[in-house]
Order: structure tokens, then C-alpha cells, then sequence
């Protein structure tokens, strides 16, 4: 199947109503040495906005929330989030924009206290602000007992709660999340899912990226799905569906990045050796 | 096998050790020309043996040229403590980093009994060569006293690195849980007190060596009074039977006590590094960027003894002029000290780049310019040099209040150091990251920072209140450079 036709006419018929492009990707390239990872990718993410972006490993996900969060430089194109353009200023992307990774990267022998204190002073917050919403957010992931021990103590759960409520200690006004729900228990995973609905009410920017596709189809508005460091679709997840003719979003991920065939195979060959 | 095993907990542990360096995981043609050299066992252990064999070297002459052949022997024992403390120290320290990296844990899930012995054998092993330290004092040893006492010499060298070792097996056992906790202020101080005693082992064995040269008739008595402990016990050389009796006792109730240790060692290592409450829920303190900066670097610090170790470091350096400062009292003395600290100072750097390790990535998510970074670090790398500069030179006034005149380089001088050195590693970079340490910014910094030290030396004889203006003028320059 063409995979790029089927964008095209997807991107035409996009479902959501647009509102303010609060992150406008451009033609996004990178490359690493002689490897290029990101090929062109353009998408706009809208004020109040939950966008996904799926793709599978490697695919140059992590790559684009690198970018979209000012960490690294993109190598062409352009990424201006609010307004700020990340090449020129990353700095002042950094401040409006909460950065997520996918494995939590802490300081492992401090404690979570002393770590939301220090990135409280790196980002300028107001102590009473600070106290608030560690207050808050220390109590919804219910970490309350773990404050004073050394994070790298603490198991994998706890250590992305520590990370997620680093990156929303001083309200962003855009959200990066590289696969922030891996390794949450399905409490906090909830906590997580309505934390982020109440974001989009509030009108903040999402962006998105998961391997749970139940969770992608329940809670993002418009998915693009990344294959090879280029974006072969994007739509809602039922546009996604519609035109790829599938029923659910697993199917339509597996068709476009061309690994149906794959998976069933090697399942088949996995079958006959056990 | 079992040899296989301690290989590959050792190239794990090299591994790991380098990944964290934040200077080499960054380049990774870097990090895989370190990795083979140092990621080989056998090729350590080997290059290891012939650096302190050679070290040993120096130990040679005072078990030699001692006319009583007694002399030798209790000179001998009394060099005999180093093994032990050297074992002692870098089993306790090291047992907890290899645990903490998590070597054991593909270990867990396969049917092994004793674990335990893994990691003593991998610390053992590493730390086999330093005990080759005594290899040509006992030669000195045997060529006195004959080939057996020699031998025997040497045996009790290896019981003494054995007991260090069982001991710090023992102590990381009962005390080795994360840092943290009830007392973690006075863990944190006899950590950095054993740092300095272990760094400043060279000068105590220079102190040691002309100490019981001088004095071993005195010590001969104490040492065949006491011949049962160790390491008095090891003077017993020059009666064969009585050692050899001697080494089987410390044989049998060390390795009894050894055995047992290693087995709940893997008790230990199964439940992984501890979690240690620290009491109470801590209270959130906010603080200006850069010297946010620097806590987050000194709570770190004195949590990780390497690190701890790279910080203290340039204290370690200046006790030899301090020494000499206190000898003599004059005012050229405290300013040689403040000078001597002006340079050291500028090593802290490789320490303070290091704190970070893998979390440096923290650091470029969050809206962080260069120039809060430098200044943080500058707080970072001169706090400890300022402190004991200042203290030392306060002590030192005690003696000769006119050395007060050089109080104020001792605040002012290791800014201007540390920051020329930033400066110069930081040339051409605009943006949060790891500068890359070349041979070139490595001369430059050397060069500059000689600049400002001869200049301040220079503008002293001249005129002694001209040294001041001059390094307040660098450290206005560099912190107008570091404000912009």
C-alpha cells in the first residue's frame, strides 16, 4: 500500500477545528554525523490540543520532542513554539515548555525534594507558587512518603512521578511527553490521562508519544504517525481508521508502518519453535 | 569459570565507571579508546602491578641501609600497616559503588549460592597490585635478614591487605547502606576525614619512614611487647617458626570471619542498595540559579565519595606548603600557601564537570544560559580552596600576624584561577554542555593561570599591597564575562 497517498488525502480531510498553531513544525530535518533522522516533518499543534505522535522505535520520535523542547538543535527546518523560534532562543522555549523524557533523568542522590527545589530555583518559580503545586502534585501521584529519600533509591514508578512533576512545576504553557505513562501503575497512569485533559481545557499545547495505542486513541485529538524520520499520516484516530480501513488504531499503526506482514510471521515462526 | 565471571563484573564496573564520566560518553571514539585500555583485567592488573612495584621502589633504601638488622624488620612492619588501610578503604568504598551500579543483578536471577565471593574476589583482585607497594622492601627485607623473612615479609603484606579487605567487607556489611539518614552530616565528614587521610598516605609514609628510622630502637621494645597484633606481629620475621605460627592463627580467624561476612554479603547485595530514610520531610528552598547550581553540586558531592575525593583534592595538594608555611612563620611562606592554592584551585575542574554525570541532561531541559552555569560552577570549584585557604591562613596568623596580609588573595585569587580556567575551557562554547579537555586548553589554562599567579608573586616583592588590585582586577574582568 502507498503510505504517502494515504497521508496526503488524510492531512486534506483532518476533522479537528483549527484553532492558533501554538506549535508549528516546518520541514524538520535532522541529522546525526551522515545519518539523517527526521526528513521533513511539518505538523502544526493547536491551542488545546492533544497530538500524538506515534511511530516505532527509532522511527525519530524522541529525536522531534528533543527539538519541539529546545534540547537539541534541529540540523534544517523550522519549529517555533508560542511564537519563539527553538533554533534562535531555546532558552525562552525552555521556560514555557515542559519536557518529559521517556526514562526519567534525575539527579540520583538527591532527593525529590531537594531536585524540585533546584529546578524551582533554575526556572525563577515563586516559593508559595512552588510549595502549591509540589503540594498538590506530590499528593495526586501520592509520593508523599518517598520526599526524603535519594531518588535513585526509589523504584522505576516513582522515579518518572518525580520527573513528570519536575516538568510541570512551573505550568507550561506547551507539554512534551516522550512516552511519560511507560512504567506508571494504572492509578497514576489516571491521574496522568485527567492531568492532561484539565491541561487541554486550560488550553495548553500536548504533544504527545506512546506505545499504548489504547491510550493514544482515548486521549489524543489528532495522531501523526512517524516512520523512518518522515510522517506518513496524520488525522484523528478515526480518520486514521476510516482510511486506512481498520477498526482499531493497532491495526492501522501495523499497516502503515508496514509491519503486519512482519508481526505475523515472526509470530507464526515463534509458535512452531515452542 | 569463576574467573570468567570476576572478568566480566570488571569490564561491567570499567564500563560503567566510564559512562559516567561525562567527559568520555559524550565522544564516544573517546569513550572506546579508554574502554579497551583500561576495560582489560589482566592488562590492568598487570600495568598496575609494574606502576606499584615501581612506587615501592622508595621503601627499598629505609629497610636497606638500616646497620641493625632488627631495625629493618620493625621498619619493615611498620610499612606493613599500609596494605591493610589501603585494603581496608578501598573495599569499603568500592563495595558500595559496585553494588550500587547494579553488577549483581543479571547474578539474582541465576542459581547462584554464594554471590558474595564475586564481588570480593573483583575487589580483591583490584586491589592485589597495590599491595606489590611493599614487593621491594621485602626484597630490601631478604637481602638483610635472609630469603625466609623475605618471603615471610612479603606474606604478612598480603594477611595485611586480607584483614583490610575482610574489614571493609565487614564495614560496608554492618554500615554500607545509602548516603542519607540519621547522621549523614557526621558520615559525610568522617567520609571526607578518611579521603584525606588516605590522599595524604604519601606524605605520612615520607613522615613515617624517617620517624621509625630515627626512633626504631625506642619502637623495637613496642613492637616485641605487642608482637601478637598486627602489624607488630609481622617484626617476628627474623623468628621464622613463631610468624609462620602467627600468619596460620591470623589465617584461620580472618578467613572464618571472611566466610561469614561473604555470606551475608549476598544477603545484602539481593536486597540491593538499601533505601535509607533521611528523617523528615525536607523543606523546599529556593536559591539564585547559580547557587542552586553549586548546592545541588556539594549535596552530591558528599554523597559520592569519588566525587567528594576530586573536591578535596587541591586540600591535599597544599598540605606541603602549608607544612612549610608553619615551619617557617614568614609572610613569604603564607603567600607561597595562598599562591599554592591559587593553582590547585584550577584542577578542581575535571571534579566539577563531573558532578553531573548522565543527569547532565537535566541541566538542558531546563532554561539554564551558559553564563549561570559558569557562574555556578565557579562557586562550586572555589568554595573548598577559599575555605581552607582563609582557615589555614587565619592559623597561620596565629604565628606571625603579619601573614593577615595575604588573607584577602585567599578569597580573591582561587576566583581569579577557577574562572580563567572555565573561561579558557569554555571558549567558543555558547550553549550548557561538556567542553572537550584538549592538550591545547589544557596549556592555556596552565599558561594563563601562570600569568596571574607569577603576576601576583611578582607584584607583591614589588610592592606587597599591589598583588591585591591586580587579581581583583582578573576577577572583575572574569565575572563581567560571566555576567554578560
Amino acid at each position: 500500500m502507498n503510505v504517502s497517498s494515504h497521508r496526503k488525502v488524510i492531512k486534506e480531510s483532518a476533522e479537528f477545528t483549527p484553532g492558533g498553531g501554538v506549535i508549528e513544525v516546518e520541514n524538520l530535518v535532522k541529522r546525526f554525523g551522515g545519518k539523517v533522522a527526521l526528513k521533513g516533518i511539518s505538523f502544526t499543534v493547536r491551542d488545546g490540543e492533544i497530538y500524538g505522535l506515534l511511530g516505532p522505535n527509532g522511527s525519530g520520535k524522541s529525536t522531534t520532542m528533543r527539538i519541539l523542547a529546545g534540547i537539541i538543535p534541529p540540523s534544517d527546518g523550522k519549529v517555533v513554539v508560542e511564537g519563539i523560534d527553538v533554533a534562535e532562543n531555546p532558552i525562552e522555549v525552555k521556560r514555557i515548555v515542559g519536557y518529559i523524557p521517556e526514562t526519567p533523568v534525575l539527579y540520583e542522590s538527591l532527593t525529590p525534594v531537594e531536585f524540585f527545589s533546584f529546578v524551582g530555583s533554575i526556572r525563577g518559580i515563586p516559593k508559595g507558587e512552588l510549595e502549591e503545586r509540589v503540594e498538590r502534585l506530590v499528593k495526586a501521584f501520592g509520593i508523599e512518603e518517598y520526599l526524603g529519600e535519594l531518588i535513585g533509591t526509589l523504584s522505576f514508578g516513582t522515579q518518572q512521578k518525580v520527573s513528570i512533576i519536575a516538568g510541570l512545576l512551573h505550568d507550561p504553557k506547551a507539554l512534551i511527553l516522550d512516552e511519560a505513562i511507560n512504567g506508571l501503575d494504572p492509578k497514576s497512569a489516571r491521574i496522568m490521562k485527567e492531568l492532561l485533559n484539565g491541561f487541554k481545557e486550560e488550553g495548553k499545547s500536548i504533544v504527545f508519544s506512546t506505545h499504548i495505542l489504547a491510550v493514544a486513541e482515548a486521549l489524543c485529538d489528532r495522531i501523526g504517525i512517524i516512520y523512518n524520520g518522515e510522517l506518513i499520516a496524520e488525522g484523528t484516530p478515526e480518520e486514521l481508521k476510516r482510511f486506512a480501513h481498520e477498526e482499531s488504531l493497532e491495526d492501522v499503526f501495523l499497516k502503515l508502518t508496514e509491519s503486519q506482514e512482519e508481526v505475523s510471521s515472526l509470530v507464526r515462526a515463534l509458535r512452531e519453535a515452542f | 569459570m569463576e574467573w570468567e565471571i570476576v572478568n566480566v563484573l570488571y569490564r561491567e564496573m570499567t564500563y560503567k565507571r566510564l559512562r559516567a564520566n561525562p567527559q568520555l560518553s559524550t565522544d564516544w571514539n573517546k569513550f572506546i579508546k579508554a574502554f579497551k585500555r583500561s576495560g582489560s583485567l589482566k592488562r590492568t592488573l598487570l600495568s598496575q602491578s609494574i606502576l606499584f612495584g615501581i612506587f615501592g621502589l622508595m621503601l627499598f633504601p629505609g629497610v636497606y641501609y638500616v646497620k641493625d638488622p632488627s631495625g629493618s624488620a620493625v621498619i619493615y612492619a611498620s610499612y606493613c600497616l599500609l596494605p591493610l588501610i589501603m585494603a581496608l578503604y578501598g573495599t569499603a568504598v568500592t563495595a558500595q559503588y559496585a553494588i550500587s551500579l547494579g553488577l549483581f543483578e543479571p547474578l539474582l536471577s541465576l542459581p547462584v549460592r554464594v554471590g558474595g565471593k564475586y564481588l570480593s574476589a573483583l575487589l580483591l583482585i583490584t586491589e592485589l597490585p597495590s599491595t606489590l607497594f611493599l614487593l621491594p622492601p621485602a626484597v630490601a627485607l631478604s637481602l638483610k635478614l635472609g630469603p625466609v623473612a623475605g618471603v615471610l615479609g612479603f606474606a604478612w603484606a598480603l594477611m595485611g591487605a586480607f584483614i583490610g579487605h575482610t574489614l571493609g567487607l565487614l564495614i560496608y556489611d554492618r554500615f554500607g547502606k545509602a548516603s542519607g539518614g540519621k547522621f549523614s552530616g557526621l558520615k559525610t565528614a568522617f567520609k571526607a576525614f578518611g579521603i584525606l587521610l588516605v590522599m595524604s598516605l604519601f606524605y605520612g609514609l615520607n613522615y613515617l619512614q624517617r620517624y621509625v628510622a630515627s626512633h626504631y630502637e625506642t619502637l623495637k621494645g613496642v613492637f616485641e611487647r605487642y608482637s601478637v597484633a598486627y602489624p607488630f606481629s609481622v617484626s617476628t620475621v627474623e623468628k621464622p617458626l613463631l610468624s609462620l605460627g602467627l600468619l596460620a592463627v591470623y589465617g584461620l580467624v580472618i578467613g572464618a570471619v571472611y566466610v561469614l561476612t561473604v555470606r551475608r554479603l549476598w544477603r545484602r547485595i539481593s536486597e540491593g542498595t538499601a533505601t535509607e530514610r533521611r528523617g523528615g520531610r525536607a523543606r523546599l528552598s529556593l536559591h539564585s540559579p547559580a547557587l542552586a547550581l553549586a548546592l545541588k553540586d556539594f549535596k552530591i558531592a558528599t554523597r559520592n565519595t569519588s566525587l567528594l575525593t576530586g573536591l578535596l583534592m587541591p586540600v591535599v595538594v597544599i598540605i606541603p606548603s602549608l607544612a612549610g608555611a608553619l615551619k617557617s612563620g614568614s609572610e613569604g611562606s603564607a603567600l607561597g600557601f595562598v599562591l599554592a592554592v591559587g593553582w590547585t584551585s584550577a584542577i578542581a575542574i575535571d571534579a566539577v564537570l563531573k558532578i553531573d554525570g548522565r543527569a547532565f541532561e537535566v541541566l538542558h531541559s531546563l532554561p539554564l544560559s551558559l553564563r549561570t552555569f559558569l557562574r555556578g560552577k565557579l562557586v562550586t570549584m572555589t568554595t573548598v580552596p577559599i575555605t581552607a585557604g582563609l582557615l589555614a591562613v587565619m592559623g597561620l596568623s596565629l604565628r606571625n600576624p603579619g601573614s593577615l596580609k595575604v588573607l584577602p588573595l585567599a578569597l580573591f585569587l582561587p576566583v581569579a584561577t577557577a574562572g580563567t580556567t572555565l573561561t579558557v575551557f569554555y571558549w567558543g562554547i555558547r550553549e550548557v554542555a561538556l567542553p572537550q579537555t584538549t592538550w591545547k586548553k589544557m596549556l592555556l589554562a596552565l599558561l594563563a593561570n601562570g600569568i596571574i599567579i607569577g603576576g601576583t608573586a611578582g607584584l607583591w616583592y614589588v610592592e606587597w599591597f599591589l598583588s591585591l588590585p591586580f587579581v581583583l582586577l582578573v576577577d572583575v574582568l572574569l565575572l563581567w564575562h560571566l555576567s554578560r
